[in-house]
């Protein structure tokens, strides 16, 4: 080898790439300039597209023989034969089982209908209700102010009725109307049974008038729209169009993942539960974990962006540059 | 791969002629390494991409026809596909000149730090460049020791080669690049 090498036969230093390679040293590579090289070139390793590496997957399903007979053999051909053989089977019946085949199919249709009306339109309803109280910046704020989970969502009359609990035995309960899409009392209930309006007390913590704090919170939702050089408009469809954006990028990627926005939701659930296991912990452990460490990651920010002297919508775009 | 993880992938590989699912588990086995070894070979996200689809289109269409044999591994095997594919590659494409760094792939980090992201590419750019001067096997062997996770038994079994022949190029190899990149 070269003349940095000399105190180490070829065949010492290729045993030492090799342990390099597979992991079973660490200190190694500072001996010599050979070794260090060997390990820069190692920690050269090329990034894989999860989007890609997912579309592929589910191409390469597609073109599985086994995932053929089961989906197109399966469906079509079967599907056909099962239906001849029914009508078949109708036609052979006496008369009595004709009316109580007919009959069974109907009940069916009446119970799909209740099914309809008492399941699936409060889901939507939920659904919608859900939409509008994540938009919504007041709302947000007393959920992060409070660390609440939804507990229940109560639908009547068109008006959705959010229930929000925390540890501590009070709830919150956010009325949302359906028909205009719009947040209305946010009432909050302690432990002991009395009710009161959450921003009251959130004001009288703040030694704010309800208004005062509604103003100032509002003043808030403008700093942070100037911040990044729009007006309370544009950030609000800002917000909007993110909101968008990602739950496109969601079906997306659990189309990707050749599964429906529901399957894939609980996909990465387990997942979640499998990582806070993996770790130790609790789901809320974990939870609280990752608030805190977001936590961390925007002081960091906030910091490198002062020592920058940048606001940090300023240092937020001097990275993405950077990047691109 | 110890004697247990390589029995677990003789079933999987059983299971993965007959189910979509078990197939599945072994993509995303080596589809990172495919990934790794096919970058290193192109430098160009967009060509890894296509050839990373191609070379696992051909194992799943010969997956029925994959026989253990002694020594053989499915590691081995899908290696052979890849780098079968890399010299087809190459049948039709000169070595490249001109590298387009938006076409490089993106590098891991543990930090995500967009300037250092771009450093990384750099450097890329740069061994690329390196490997792409040295001789076909040396670039294969190397690439294929550093980011596949093979052991130079299996390389020499992909390659067609002896164990021996693999140890000398790696060497001869790498003192080549270091070299070359001390003197830039």
């Amino acid at each position: 080898m070269n003349k940095q090498n000399n105190n180490l036969d070829e065949k010492e230093l290729l045993k030492r790439v090799e342990d390099l390679i597979d992991g079973k040293t660490n200190n190694q590579k500072l001996i010599n300039s050979f070794l260090g090289f060997c390990s820069r070139l190692f920690s050269v390793r090329p990034k894989t597209d999860e989007d890609f590496q997912l579309s592929l997957r589910r191409e390469l399903l597609k073109k599985h023989p086994a995932y053929f007979e089961k989906e197109v053999g399966s469906h079509s051909d079967n599907k056909i034969q099962n239906l001849i053989i029914t009508i078949k089977e109708f036609m052979t019946m006496k008369k009595t089982k004709r009316f109580a085949s007919i009959g069974i199919p109907a009940t069916l249709v009446i119970a799909v209908v209740m099914i309809f009306t008492s399941v699936i339109n409060p889901a939507i309803q939920t659904a919608k209700a859900m939409e509008i109280v994540a938009n919504d910046p007041q709302v947000r704020s007393v959920i992060e102010e409070y660390n609440f989970n939804v507990q229940e969502v109560v639908i009547k009359n068109d008006t959705a009725y959010i229930i929000l609990d925390t540890v501590d035995s009070s709830s919150v309960i956010v009325t949302v109307d359906l028909n205009n899409g719009t947040v209305g009392k946010i009432v909050k209930e302690n432990g002991d049974g009395t009710k009161v309006e959450a921003f009251e007390e959130k004001a009288a913590a703040m030694g704010l008038t309800v208004e005062e704090l509604k103003a100032d919170m509002i003043e808030q939702y403008e700093v942070k729209a100037e911040s990044i050089g729009m007006t309370v408009e544009e950030f609000k469809n800002y917000l909007i169009e993110q909101k968008k954006v990602e739950s496109e990028a969601f079906e997306k990627k659990a189309g990707a993942n050749g599964m429906t926005v529901k399957e894939f939701k609980l996909y990465l659930i387990k997942q979640y539960e499998a990582k806070a296991d993996s770790m130790g912990m609790t789901i809320e452990e974990f939870q609280i974990y990752l608030k805190e460490q977001k936590k961390t990651d925007y002081e960091e920010f906030k910091l490198k962006a002062e020592e920058m002297g940048m606001t940090e919508a300023e240092y937020k775009t001097y990275l993405e540059n950077q990047k691109r | 791969m110890g004697k247990e993880n390589s029995q677990n992938e003789r079933v999987l590989v059983e299971k993965a002629k007959k189910d979509p699912d078990a197939f599945s588990e072994l993509y995303d086995l080596y589809f990172r390494k495919i990934f790794r070894y096919v970058s290193w070979r192109t430098g160009s996200r967009v060509d890894a991409e296509d050839l990373v689809s191609d070379i696992f289109t051909k194992a799943l269409n010969k997956i029925n026809s994959f026989k253990w044999q002694k020594g053989a591994t499915f590691s081995s095997w899908i290696f052979r596909i890849a780098h079968n594919t890399i010299v087809d590659y190459y049948r039709t494409k000169h070595k490249r000149d001109y590298i387009n760094i938006d076409d490089l792939p993106e590098i891991e980090a543990d930090e995500i730090l967009p300037d250092e992201n771009l450093d990384r590419r750099q450097l890329f750019k740069k061994l690329f460049q390196m490997i792409q001067e040295l001789s076909d096997r040396q670039a294969e062997v190397i690439t294929m020791r550093f980011f596949t996770g093979m052991k130079n038994k299996e390389i020499a079994k992909v390659l067609k080669i002896e164990e021996k022949s693999v140890s000398s190029s790696l060497c001869r190899g790498l003192q080549t690049l270091h070299n070359k990149f001390n003197k830039q």
